[in-house]
């Protein structure tokens, strides 16, 4: 699954290139990626095995966006 | 392009990942698609986002939460369409360079460890963050044997790949003890620490 090319400076793991959207520049941790912030932290909320009633029957796409919709714009 | 949102909800995502894979069933070709589509939908620049929500599952999620994605990833594997992310194969100063498609291991790995050239030699992850993430993804893995299995397999075949200029030769020796060592034992977090410390001792 190789998507278009990036430029040749990109880092696929910057904090900038991975910052927040609207998100002050030094909102990461020094060092660290945007992405990873958090990570393990807040609660110990357990991912259930199973699936809502209004979410069954879903297509593929229908649930990628319900996916990606937690993560981007 | 796609922007992380200011507050992502990496619960929810991961979440919507398992029932997703439940639903459309795990080792079907729903579910296989289903994670491309994600990947897909990130695209190359948001592909760790990807490794974040493998992460939340295994953190947060119950075993058989977690089986479902482990069962899904083993079947994309089996068909050669694991989720990945690419890297510049050689040289990424240059134009126009060749990319390489990686699973999420091998992808942090090269992100802790990259080539000289690549990133201007500088590493995008430490190893604390590389053991904090390979960890947790092959702590998912192994909630299926056959998963951790044909992935150990499949990241030995990626360290005895003499045409791929995507992994420094050191790296490339590291690797392939430490697929062996996880095929063996079902100890991520061992096999991870064993190849830091391998890696180190390569002046890495």
């Amino acid at each position: 699954m190789i998507g278009a090319p990036l430029s040749s400076s990109a880092s696929l793991f910057s904090t900038a290139s991975l910052r927040p959207l609207n998100a002050p520049a030094a909102a990461p941790r020094a060092g660290e990626p945007a992405w990873l912030d958090g990570l393990g932290a807040g609660g110990a909320a357990t991912l259930r095995a199973d699936v809502a009633v209004d979410q069954r029957g879903l297509s593929v796409q229908q649930h990628a966006e319900r996916v990606l919709a937690a993560l981007v714009a | 392009m796609p922007e992380l949102l200011a507050q992502p909800r990496w619960a929810e995502a991961a979440q919507a990942l398992i029932g997703g894979c439940l639903d459309l069933g795990p080792r079907q070709e729903g579910a296989i698609a289903l994670m491309e589509t994600v990947c897909n939908g990130l695209g190359d620049q948001l592909y760790p986002a990807f490794l974040r929500v493998l992460a939340e599952v295994n953190l947060r999620g119950e075993y058989a939460a977690r089986a479902a994605v482990a069962q899904t990833l083993a079947q994309s594997l089996c068909q050669g369409r694991l989720p990945s992310g690419s890297r510049a194969a050689w040289g990424a100063h240059q134009a126009g360079v060749q990319r390489r498609s990686l699973g999420p291991i091998e992808y942090l790995c090269l992100a802790a460890w990259p080539r000289a050239g690549e990133s201007r030699g500088t590493s995008e992850l430490s190893p604390e963050q590389f053991q904090t993430l390979a960890s947790a993804v092959m702590e998912l893995l192994d909630c299926d044997a056959e998963a951790r299995t044909l992935y150990a397999g499949h990241l030995c075949a990626v360290a005895d790949d003499p045409l791929d200029g995507t992994m420094p030769r050191e790296v490339r020796a590291a690797l392939r003890a430490f697929a062996q060592s996880w095929r063996s034992h079902p100890d991520a977090s061992r096999a991870c620490a064993a190849f830091i410390e391998s890696l180190g001792r390569a002046g890495r």
